[in-house]
């Protein structure tokens, strides 16, 4: 028998709940499921699908490139600024993606801070390119993998390294046989998370990548164009985004949710 | 391997200053006791290259480990040595067998081979048949064996132990400390640390005594218990300890008192009495003895067919007397009631501070 006082407790509860589920509910309710093969199977929208997981993917392996260091200057370096240096990591989650692509803009653009050089010493051109829609994603989703390792790294017992160390294994050795493997666990979910960041990512995208058809228009960016056209194809994109994310999660329950897994 | 180990360690850990000086002869165990916080561990880390010397030096045979003067400093990858750690340490994504290969491997041998050692060496430690284990799956007693398997495997010229057995059940304890004798025996030079009497009086031909990041007192075993140079030492050893100034036929306790005592020289001494002298009473005792005091039983142990009861004296350190589990009973020694305790006179012995 339930308190009349959780009983309060769970009616309160109760539209918050709703908020988070309905959506959801709804989006599977009123799909075109008669349809969907037939629109998922469009050029355009095979294109924007493949697009969208190639490119999250190779942002999700630049974040573990550019994360991991990052992660262990944090983790195991005391230095002046490392306030400043973890601001600088959280700031993306925070920041409206939007602001995020303009300011991509102003450093990588063609005019912009570094852009300048890129563009007229090497010929790179990063704006308007898939290598634009990876940088966008890049930044997004970078801090994800950061700050998941770094907890990792802090909660590894630095002691099992010392021991490899007395074993006879060098710094090189103990980072491969003892930290990497440990942390590997930490390291995989900071990149499922990156990744599904990367994958859902619209606002820095369509700022510094813009929207392309073919060439950096990806999955998020189809379904937003589709609402205007063809809303039942939009609805039928976006199931797919919404699998993938709860595929992630499922994947990684043992990491948001510890205390539901047996 | 025949080298000896001669090290003198300065060293700073957090708030403790370490300066030791440990010799060893090659083949030679020895033991690191002292109480808690008093730098054991530290003085372990120090000698595997964990802890940098801030003075001193460390040479192992003919070989300079660390020498501050000159700022020489071996890797701890570099020195020949074989850490068992008191919490284990076994690494917890790695097998137990893969755990004891994991030094061999990284010296270089081949996987094959250092897998067939290391199966051998968890075979000499009976653990041969977990190791396939991981360590989370492993007991208390496993562990600490594999963890040692381990230290053994790279058959180090310096071994060194911190509390090898302190996380194991007393069966356990026992029969590993057996088996861990002829094992430190093949070894070079044995330096082990712990805080149980037995394991140090049993294992080690020599004991070191540390407190507050200081030798206080080193010998064999024997010469330790027999002249105990500070409390802790000679609880250690199960005595009484009492300094004073050596007068005519007795000592002034520094604490207060007079305690006779035949033969007692002069100058600053160490009384030592022995819990056997020391004999408690419900009544006034007849006769003449000539230490009698009063005090209240405060700590009733049973140790099988003796006991110890620690009397709280008026105005005198306290003093550890045995008796029989009958006497307890019988004199109700627990219900902490007044009670007379005479020491032998005869019984005293008295050295030089």
């Amino acid at each position: 028998m339930r308190s009349p006082r959780s009983a309060l407790a769970l009616g309160l509860a109760l539209p918050g709940a709703a908020l988070l589920g309905l959506p959801l509910v709804a989006l599977v309710w009123k799909a075109p499921w008669s349809r969907a093969v037939e629109l998922l199977a469009e050029p355009g929208a095979l294109t924007a699908l493949r697009l969208s997981l190639v490119s999250s993917m190779v942002a999700a392996a630049l974040t573990v490139v550019l994360g991991l260091p990052l992660a262990w200057v944090q983790a195991r370096v005391a230095y002046r600024g490392s306030g400043l240096v973890r601001a600088l990591i959280t700031l993306p989650i925070v920041l409206p993606p939007v602001s995020g692509g303009v300011a991509l803009l102003l450093a990588f653009g063609r005019r912009g801070l570094v852009g300048q050089w890129l563009d007229r010493g090497l010929g790179l051109g990063l704006p308007f390119t898939p290598a634009g829609v990876v940088l966008a994603q890049t930044f997004v989703a970078l801090p994800f993998l950061v700050l998941t390792t770094e907890a990792g790294l802090r909660a590894l017992d630095t002691r099992l390294e010392h021991a490899a160390r007395t074993l006879g294994a060098s710094r090189a050795e103990v980072f491969r046989r003892v930290t990497l493997p440990l942390l590997a666990p930490s390291l995989a979910a900071g990149a499922a998370l990156s990744w599904a960041r990367a994958l859902g990512e619209f606002g820095a995208t369509i700022t510094f990548a813009g929207n392309v058809a073919g060439r950096t228009q990806t999955l998020p960016l189809a379904v937003f164009l589709a609402l205007q056209g063809d809303p039942e194809s939009a609805v039928v994109l976006s199931l797919v985004l919404v699998a993938v994310s709860v595929a992630v999660l499922v994947g990684l329950r043992r990491h948001w949710a510890p205390g539901l897994v047996r | 391997m025949t080298a000896g180990l001669s090290a003198a360690v300065g060293a700073r850990v957090g708030e403790l200053r370490l300066d030791v000086a440990l010799d060893a002869l090659p083949g030679e165990v020895v033991a690191v006791v002292g109480p808690n916080g008093a730098g054991k561990s530290s003085l372990l880390r120090a000698l595997a290259g964990l802890v940098p010397l801030c003075a001193g030096r460390v040479v192992m045979g003919d070989t300079v480990l660390e020498d501050a003067a000159t700022g020489h400093r071996l890797a701890p990858e570099r020195r020949p040595v074989g850490v068992a750690f008191q919490d284990r340490l076994l690494f917890p994504h790695l097998s137990a067998l893969d755990n004891v290969a994991f030094g061999l491997r990284c010296r270089g041998v081949r996987r094959a081979e250092a897998r067939r050692r290391a199966a051998e060496w968890l075979d000499r430690l009976g653990v041969g048949h977990r190791a396939v284990s991981r360590p989370a799956t492993l007991s208390g007693g496993e562990a600490q064996r594999v963890a040692l398997a381990r230290a053994l495997a790279v058959e180090p010229a310096l071994l060194l132990l911190d509390e090898p057995l302190s996380a194991l059940d007393v069966e356990a304890r026992a029969a590993l400390r057996r088996e861990l004798r002829p094992l430190m025996a093949g070894a070079g030079v044995a330096v082990l640390v712990t805080h149980d009497p037995l394991e140090a009086m049993t294992l080690a031909g020599r004991l070191v005594v540390l407190e507050h990041g200081r030798v206080v007192q080193h010998g064999t075993p024997r010469e330790v218990a027999e002249r105990p140079r500070s409390p802790w030492v000679a609880e250690l050893v199960g005595v009484n300890l009492l300094a004073g100034q050596g007068r005519d036929g007795g000592v002034e306790l520094a604490e207060g008192g007079w305690l006779a005592a035949p033969g007692a020289g002069r100058g600053q001494v160490l009384a030592v009495v022995h819990p056997r002298a020391v004999a408690v009473h419900r009544r006034p005792p007849e006769g003449s003895p000539r230490n009698v005091w009063t005090g209240r039983a405060e700590a009733v142990e049973l140790l099988g067919d003796r006991a110890r009861v620690r009397v709280a004296l008026d105005g005198r350190p306290p003093l550890v007397a045995e008796v029989t589990p009958a006497a307890v009973t019988d004199l109700a020694l627990d219900d902490g009631g007044e009670v007379w305790v005479t020491v032998k006179a005869t019984e005293v012995r008295v050295f030089p501070a």
